[in-house]
């Protein structure tokens, strides 16, 4: 067996593990939650509570409840949401491609601004070029997300629609065109000030390397030093906070979504903690940290394959 | 492409910030632009069209449009006649005979008959169906309670088909609101074959999994998203309606449903305070009404300080509610006179708080003086009396609470802790009797002000401050078996007399309103304390 | 860059001519060689500190930084001490009043305006920025702590214990902390010692995982293995040699934390998990803020621009300190 699968077989069973831990201790923190589902303003019967815990399978003692939920997810079945009944993988197959779709228009945004950012800083380091980019994708970090979302919605959504009588950017919704740019654009911020300072850092380092010395010597044009042989190289350590950056914007996106009244994954989760609604908050939990682990793992892989210098075997020659 | 976009769009908006826009009063917001369907934010999504099991409103909302009951409330929040064409009730208030119409048919095309209730108000009454609500059909209904306990067969319990469209209902005491009861999701019909056909599992999860019998149909469902109703060409009464297409959307922002709003994407939404100030700036009116809620301090009668009625009076007193309303929540709340909200029914046909008057009165130096009574009642110093105040998490209930807190403060000198909890902890810790003020809130289930009295009983679950007084349990008990309403009446307003001024165990704060922004394109909608929403009184879209 | 212009060598000035204009033979001296002189270094020593230092007083932007910060530790120790208002006193009759209000009552100036309960915004900007730089440095002093302890371990033993440790890692970092954090904040008190409790409990993994790759890096280098082979025990190798070594990447990374700590509480007050009132922070008013911004932009704008500026100059000062730190990008 060749060195890079047996590190991919490791890795996958780490992941395995991790996601186990992961469905334990979501499992444990539930129900350390003051209340419980049923809890609502109107007292219930006692009769009704013990016949709603018996329907969601709430009267066993915890530890079978565990065990028989690790099985049903293994078979694929994350449990109906309490106490309203809906299937949480029919939540998730609804509400996650919108948020996905969400999160991929805003990380090519932070990609593109970001790496453009980054490049520039790091060029025209030490000038007020420098510090204008860095300043400017600061400024994005700087403001929390759900100011700059409503912000833009009020500004370009609704300001401009006065100004000019037409609808350039939707208020709301995730159905037209002109209602996914705000939403994308406000959520890339954040994204998008890490991915432009790690790009300055990358880029620096790259300069100083030999063999851009030696494209110097050998003549080449600035520009064909900097797109043919820096950027390329200093793309690399930005591809490797991918992982991050997406659970970053995953988490990001409830905030976002609730601005412009998007029907995403993310207030699911959020809602579902406050509603001790168990099955969502344990089924969004694995979903979301089973997508994060994988989306760490190719990442690696991916790294692994462009950069000849990594070698996939866990650090040990 | 996408960036040339974004900078227009960019340049455009400094341009709109730099020239401030300005625009006449008349015609401000025509509302959105389809002909033929008006859209209004609903907030939250339905979480349980089964008529069965729901119990929040903005279920309501949608099944009082898709279903039809025995009876319907008109824009007053008078019960009308509906499936139920006309009744008969017995001398002693206890045995309503009910004639359907027979025009009445299902979606699925089947006929709506007297055995659809009987069917309906059995499930509801078994332990197994598991509803939350379901109290409210068998512990009025004769034998019911015993039904639900499986002491009793459901054939013997008060609800029979004498034929397809003869209802005859005999209730456990003589009820004044029946007939409104009658309007009330728990006790709508529920076709048989299609509910065992979807299973009960599947029922009203989607669209295609309801069976209704109303004005409207459910044409969509994306959940947390929108619902849209369509006009039901087959229910009896479509010649009175007139909006084609009703479509709720359930938004999660404030400034989002103003903006979009004002964009022309949504035809009505609900106020914060500030939001109605600012329209009021622009010169556009809004709307409001008083939806009966009612929101109060309830105080744990176990804990040491606050077992003494002196202090909670005293407590209670220093609070400016006037203030309260004015200028902290500014969005037409009234400053509660007692605990039955100003827009509930009572006998003779007037108001119930017309004949209670007010009970509350703000006085921060009498309130200090108790407050001392009290304090050496107890046999504490003000230094003992130590407390917290547990309030929702919600932005508005903390900064309310914050005001609370100064007003002991300057009235009485104490500080009071508050500590803010998720709605579900909230609740929990109220269960568990782990509190000593709490802020909650009540909304009545029918319009009778036994709604809100009843709670305060010693074996009520609701009574989380654990009062318990023989009188008041008395005074409750003798107005359920009152025939008379004047005399049922006076026993009510004795006992919210010794409830709110007398032993004091909660203090009434204010009736809560709701107040909301309509398009022009929108008119002759109801909204009222039990209809938040309903177009089937007149709702027209204008031309 | 540094370089100190070097004394001219003395020239004996003496006359060292005789009358015939010929060199005397006295004149020459033996001088050898001095082999002390030759390996004496000339340019001063600059240590890794002073020059990192030095690069920081010459950055501009590290400077402007630094004086935001110092004085916004200064404004949120002393403004609250110096207010002729308490941060909790109301006075509903005139909430929501524009900057420079001046109260009829008492002739007093709201220099930020007041709320929607009538509080002093400036106060409570200023209070805020106790409690959210607090629990901003609190936190990533926390993190950073835990992180280097548990990083250093994993790394410097590797193997299993690394695997298992950075397993652990790897899951707790896994869980949202969302569900950890409102749990914590309905379970405990509301207050500042819960929002730090909670923050630290997930974030201390970054920290660690930074720490080890720098440690497994620095394992290998020969400084390290001349330690181990000299006999000296781990706490000592960690604490002399490695935590020194990678003292800027951790000095950074708190830099950078600390924004990240500012953004969680006041992502968490707008979600209701804030402090509990009548206590203000950034996060609060933000919150407060952005529901009224329409009809009083200033209360949005003012929590704002203090959360932007602090972050903007945590974010600034840390970028500053990273290539300050740096050695590859010494001129």
């Amino acid at each position: 067996m060749s060195n890079r699968v047996r590190y991919i077989i490791k890795r996958i069973g780490y992941a395995v593990i991790t996601i186990f831990v992961l469905i334990a201790l979501t499992f444990t923190l539930m129900h350390l939650l003051p209340g419980d589902p049923f809890t609502g303003p109107k007292a219930i019967p006692e009769s009704v509570k013990e016949a709603l815990n018996v329907k969601y399978g709430l009267d066993k003692p915890l530890l079978q409840q565990f065990f028989i939920y690790v099985g049903n997810v293994l078979s694929g079945d994350l449990g109906a949401s309490v106490p309203d009944g809906r299937l949480v993988t029919d939540i998730i197959k609804q509400a996650f491609p919108v948020s996905l779709e969400l999160g991929i228009r805003s990380l090519i945004f932070a990609f593109i601004i970001g790496i453009l950012l980054g490049i520039v800083a790091a060029i025209k380091r030490g000038t007020v070029w420098d510090s204008a980019s860095m300043f400017l994708a600061l400024i994005g970090v700087s403001v929390p997300s759900f100011i700059i979302g409503s912000l833009l919605q009020y500004f370009l959504g609704l300001k401009l629609y006065q100004a000019t009588g037409t609808q350039v950017f939707a208020i709301m919704g995730w159905t037209t065109a002109n209602s996914k740019i705000l939403p994308a654009f406000a959520l890339a911020f954040s994204s998008m000030a890490t991915i432009s300072r790690l790009m300055r850092t990358s880029m620096l380092d790259v300069l100083n390397q030999d063999y851009i010395k030696t494209a110097k010597a050998k003549g080449l044009k600035q520009r064909q030093i900097i797109w043919l042989h820096a950027v390329r190289n200093a793309i690399m350590p930005v591809v490797t906070v991918m992982g991050p950056l997406v659970a970053s914007v995953l988490t990001g996106a409830f905030v976002v979504e609730n601005i412009f009244s998007i029907p995403g994954l993310g207030k699911y989760f959020v809602q579902s903690v406050q509603t001790n609604n168990y099955t969502v908050i344990s089924g969004t939990t694995i979903f979301y940290g089973t997508f994060l682990i994988l989306a760490n793992l190719v990442v690696d892989l991916i790294y692994g394959f462009i950069d000849p210098r990594v070698k996939l075997t866990g650090g040990k020659e | 492409m996408r960036f040339k976009k974004v900078l227009a769009a960019a340049l455009a908006c400094a341009m709109v910030v730099s020239t401030a826009v300005t625009s006449s009063a008349a015609s401000l917001y025509p509302g959105t632009p389809d002909e033929d369907m008006v859209t209004i934010d609903m907030r939250a999504e339905p979480p349980e069209l089964n008529s069965l099991l729901t119990t929040d409103v903005a279920s309501g909302n949608i099944l009082r449009m898709t279903m039809a009951g025995l009876t319907k409330l008109d824009e007053n929040d008078i019960p009308q006649p509906d499936l139920a064409e006309s009744w008969d009730v017995s001398e002693d208030g206890t045995t309503y005979t009910l004639h359907l119409r027979e025009d009445g048919k299902w979606s699925n095309g089947e006929p709506v008959t007297a055995n659809d209730f009987v069917y309906a108000w059995h499930m509801i009454s078994k332990p197994e169906t598991a509803s939350a609500y379901g109290f409210i059909v068998y512990q009025n209904i004769k034998n019911g309670q015993a039904v639900f306990d499986g002491t009793m067969d459901e054939s013997e319990m008060g609800v029979k088909a004498i034929d397809d469209y003869t209802l005859e209902v005999q209730f456990e005491n003589p009820i004044p609101y029946a007939l409104h009861l009658f309007s009330f999701a728990s006790f709508y019909p529920l076709n048989q074959k299609a509910y065992e056909e979807i299973g009960a599992d599947k029922y009203a999860k989607e669209a295609d999994s309801i069976v209704t019998n109303g004005a409207y149909k459910i044409a969509e469902w994306v959940h947390d998203d929108h619902v849209t109703l369509e006009k039901n060409e087959e229910y009896y009464g479509a010649a009175d309606i007139s909006i084609p297409k009703v479509k709720y959307l359930m938004m999660k922002d404030t400034n989002a449903r103003m903006n979009a709003f004002k964009a022309g994407q949504l035809d009505c939404f609900n106020l914060s305070g500030e939001q109605i100030e600012q329209f009021a700036n622009e010169g556009f009116e809004t709307k409001a009404y008083v939806d009966n809620g009612n929101w109060y301090f309830q105080y744990n009668t176990k804990v040491k300080g606050l077992d003494n009625a002196k202090i909670r009076q005293a407590l209670g007193m220093a609070i400016d509610l006037q203030s309260l309303c004015d200028n902290v929540r500014k969005d037409g709340s009234l400053p509660a006179t007692g605990i039955v909200p100003t827009g509930i029914n009572g006998a003779e046909n007037k108001l119930y708080s017309e004949a209670r008057g007010n009970l509350v009165t703000y006085d921060a130096e009498q309130a200090k003086a108790l407050f001392e009574e009290g304090l050496a009642e107890a046999g504490m110093t003000a230094d003992e009396f130590k407390i917290s105040l547990i309030t929702d998490d919600t932005t508005q209930a903390q900064k309310e609470s914050a005001f609370y807190q100064e007003q002991w403060k300057q009235a009485l000198g104490i500080t009071v802790d508050i500590s803010p909890m998720p709605f579900k902890a909230r609740l929990q810790a109220m269960t568990d009797g782990d509190f000593d003020i709490v802020f909650a809130g009540w909304a009545p289930d029918y319009n009778d002000a036994m709604t809100y009295l009843d709670m305060f009983t010693t074996e009520n679950g609701n009574n989380y401050g654990k009062y318990s007084s023989e009188e008041y349990d008395k005074l409750i008990a003798d107005a359920m078996k009152e025939v008379d309403p004047v005399k049922r009446q006076d026993m009510l307003i004795q006992a919210e007399t010794l409830l709110v001024s007398t032993d004091a165990p909660v203090f009434p704060l204010y009736f809560s309103a709701v107040s909301y922004a309509v398009s022009d394109k929108l008119q002759g909608m109801t909204r009222t304390g039990f209809q938040e929403f309903d177009f089937q009184d007149g709702a027209t879209i204008a031309k | 860059m540094f370089k100190k212009k070097k004394k001219p060598i003395a020239v004996q000035q003496e006359s060292v001519y005789d009358v015939s204009g010929k060199i005397s033979a006295e004149a020459f001296e033996q001088v050898g060689v001095d082999t002390g002189a030759m390996e004496s270094i000339v340019r001063p020593s600059i240590s890794f500190w002073k020059d990192a230092f030095q690069r920081i007083k010459k950055s501009k932007v590290a400077v402007v930084c630094l004086i935001i910060l110092g004085l916004l530790i200064l404004g949120a120790i002393f403004a609250p001490m110096l207010s002729p208002f308490n941060y909790s006193d109301q006075n509903v009759a005139y909430s929501n009043q524009p900057m420079m209000f001046q109260d009829p009552n008492n002739g007093k100036t709201h220099l930020f305006g007041t709320d929607a309960l009538g509080r002093d915004i400036f106060v409570r900007s200023w209070y805020g920025a106790r409690v959210s730089l607090t629990v901003a440095i609190v936190v990533a002093l926390i993190d950073c702590l835990v992180g280097v302890v548990y990083g250093g371990i994993s790394g410097y033993f590797g193997g299993a214990v690394d695997n298992i440790m950075m397993r652990i890692v790897e899951v707790i970092s896994g869980i949202p902390y969302l569900i950890i954090v409102i749990l914590l904040m309905t379970v405990f008190e509301r207050g500042i010692g819960t929002i730090i409790l909670a923050y630290s409990l997930t974030g201390w993994t970054g920290m660690a995982r930074l720490v080890r790759g720098q440690v497994l890096s620095l394992g290998e280098q020969e400084f390290v293995i001349a330690a181990k082979t000299m006999g000296a025990k781990p706490s000592r190798i960690i604490g002399q040699h490695l935590v020194p070594n990678i003292l800027s990447v951790i000095i950074v990374n708190i830099t950078l934390d600390i924004p990240n700590v500012i953004f969680v509480e006041a992502f968490l007050s707008m979600l209701g998990l804030g402090i509990a009132p009548p206590q203000s922070s950034w996060g609060i008013m933000a919150n407060d803020g952005i529901s009224v911004f329409q009809s009083y932009p200033s209360q949005l704008v003012i929590p704002a621009l203090f959360i932007c500026l602090t972050m903007l100059s945590f974010n600034l000062l840390g970028d500053q300190l990273r290539d300050a730190f740096d050695p590859k990008l010494r001129r």
